[in-house]
């Protein structure tokens, strides 16, 4: 299963190791037979592994992807950051060959305030399943154009309008799916999103304290440890 | 809230449990707002009025006309008897132009406690509106569609403000807003059968989850605790 696949991991290392360890078990079980290039600061022990210098910034996200991407032979990408829990079906999405396709089965899970999911109708890189080639061309001309990096308020998902067009990019698709099962991106202190490290990030229109297949809100938050 | 009426409908068909639970959270959401609550049976609940025509679509607008003929106040909001909503949803008001319909909306099967997102389809039971405009909304339906001569075509008989193109009437403004806390809807097994092959109650249970899902939200707690209270 899933031998057409490679997962991209993106870490800087900077996790609590408790959970560090949490998420890579979860993922190993929800991804079958694909293969894995990591992308970390520091070595890993995680399929191919390459390491990361540059300054953390939402662009270098980007380039450590193509980078990554570049090494791939599978047809498809599916993008696994260190801050999600995913799930098998995600992994099993496939998108046609023109489209970046994003899970929408995703809640938020927040590390201060009362322990909530929260669900916003919104694309994040790391629910990302791409063809390689669509994937590689996009950030090729991607950094063609912004060779030092894209601006920081600019920067964003593959194929969504509002980044393309900011950014001056050919306009590619991006589809959402579903899965049975959701994901869940915890937002936490320790990444690079300023409106999470300041806690002034808001929780999506849905909210829940207990979801199926991940449990409770207060106890899940406890593996960021 | 002096400037606001809600006009509740029922067909008094819910379990006992449920109502006089429905009762209790839509009188602490809505405070001293003045009700004008349409039943089929006499009921306790602000100015009642007793529904004088069989169940049908039609029969919804034409008895929210009747209710909303005696609105003294500027806003008028809809309560279904299936629908528990947060006090925050009746603060809202849109303005004197627009149909507003609250899109934060849990739906939830009395037959599987789970609380899912079906869609972000504007649905009648969420409606505020500027009284002025949804009477002069209902009227102009009714003068082209009377009920009991010519009542709208069933596919055409939907929310106010968004069918009127449909109904090849005067187009109106509409928006959505959303509350912090959701509004629950349930799906249960005392609808009104107007087509027993196509609402049979055996049908009804295949109908699936949304995709987003959750067993306890905020404010509701768990979808169990719900559910329980329709299943005597």
């Amino acid at each position: 299963m899933n031998e057409d696949l490679t997962i991209i991991y993106l870490t800087l290392n900077n996790l609590p190791k408790g959970w560090q360890e949490y998420q890579i078990e979860v993922l190993k079980k929800c991804i079958g037979n694909a293969p894995i290039i990591s992308v970390s600061r520091l070595p890993m022990d995680l399929g191919i592994n390459l390491i990361q210098t540059e300054e953390p910034s939402p662009s270098n996200v980007y380039r450590q992807m193509l980078r990554a991407a570049k090494i791939a032979t599978t047809k498809y990408i599916g993008i696994a950051e260190d801050d999600t829990l995913y799930c098998p079906d995600h992994f099993r999405h496939r998108p046609r060959d023109d489209e970046f396709a994003y899970n929408l089965s995703h809640w938020s899970l927040f590390t201060w305030g009362v322990p909530t999911y929260g669900w916003r109708n919104r694309k994040g890189n790391y629910s990302m399943i791409a063809p390689r080639k669509l994937l590689i061309e996009a950030l090729e001309e991607r950094f063609e154009k912004y060779p030092e990096g894209t601006p920081p308020d600019l920067t964003g998902e593959l194929g969504r309008v509002k980044v393309d067009s900011y950014l001056g990019l050919t306009q590619r698709k991006a589809v959402d799916f579903y899965t049975n099962n959701p994901i869940i991106n915890v937002n936490h202190e320790l990444g690079l999103d300023d409106r999470a490290r300041r806690h002034q990030k808001t929780l999506g229109t849905l909210r829940a304290y207990d979801i199926p297949g991940w449990g409770k809100a207060a106890d899940l938050v406890l593996k960021f440890k | 809230m002096k400037d606001l009426t809600i006009i509740f409908l029922t067909n008094n068909r819910l379990p006992e449990k449920w109502v006089k639970f429905h009762k209790e959270k839509l009188l602490e959401a809505i405070g001293d707002t003045q009700i004008i609550s349409l039943s089929r049976k006499p009921l306790d609940l602000g100015i009642n009025i007793l529904q004088d025509q069989p169940p049908s679509k039609s029969n919804i607008f034409y008895q929210m006309l009747r209710g909303m003929r005696l609105v003294k106040t500027p806003y008028v909001a809809i309560a279904e008897d299936d629908v528990v909503y947060p006090k925050e949803h009746f603060e809202f008001r849109p303005p004197e132009d627009t149909f507003a319909y609250n899109y934060n909306r849990w739906s939830l099967y009395t037959w599987n406690p789970v609380y899912s997102l079906k869609n972000w389809i504007k649905t009648g039971a969420v409606m505020i509106a500027p009284t002025k405009l949804a009477l002069e909304v209902l009227e102009e339906r009714f003068a082209k569609y009377p009920h009991d001569t010519k009542p709208m075509p069933v596919g055409m008989c939907g929310e106010l403000g968004i069918f009127e193109a449909k109904l090849g009437l005067t187009p109106r403004k509409v928006m959505d807003f959303k509350t912090e806390i959701a509004v629950v809807q349930l799906d249960h097994d005392y609808f009104t059968v107007h087509d027993p092959k196509k609402e049979s109650i055996e049908r009804r249970h295949t109908k699936e989850l949304g995709y987003v899902r959750a067993l306890s939200i905020p404010y509701w707690g768990d979808a169990k605790t719900l559910t329980d209270l329709f299943n005597e």
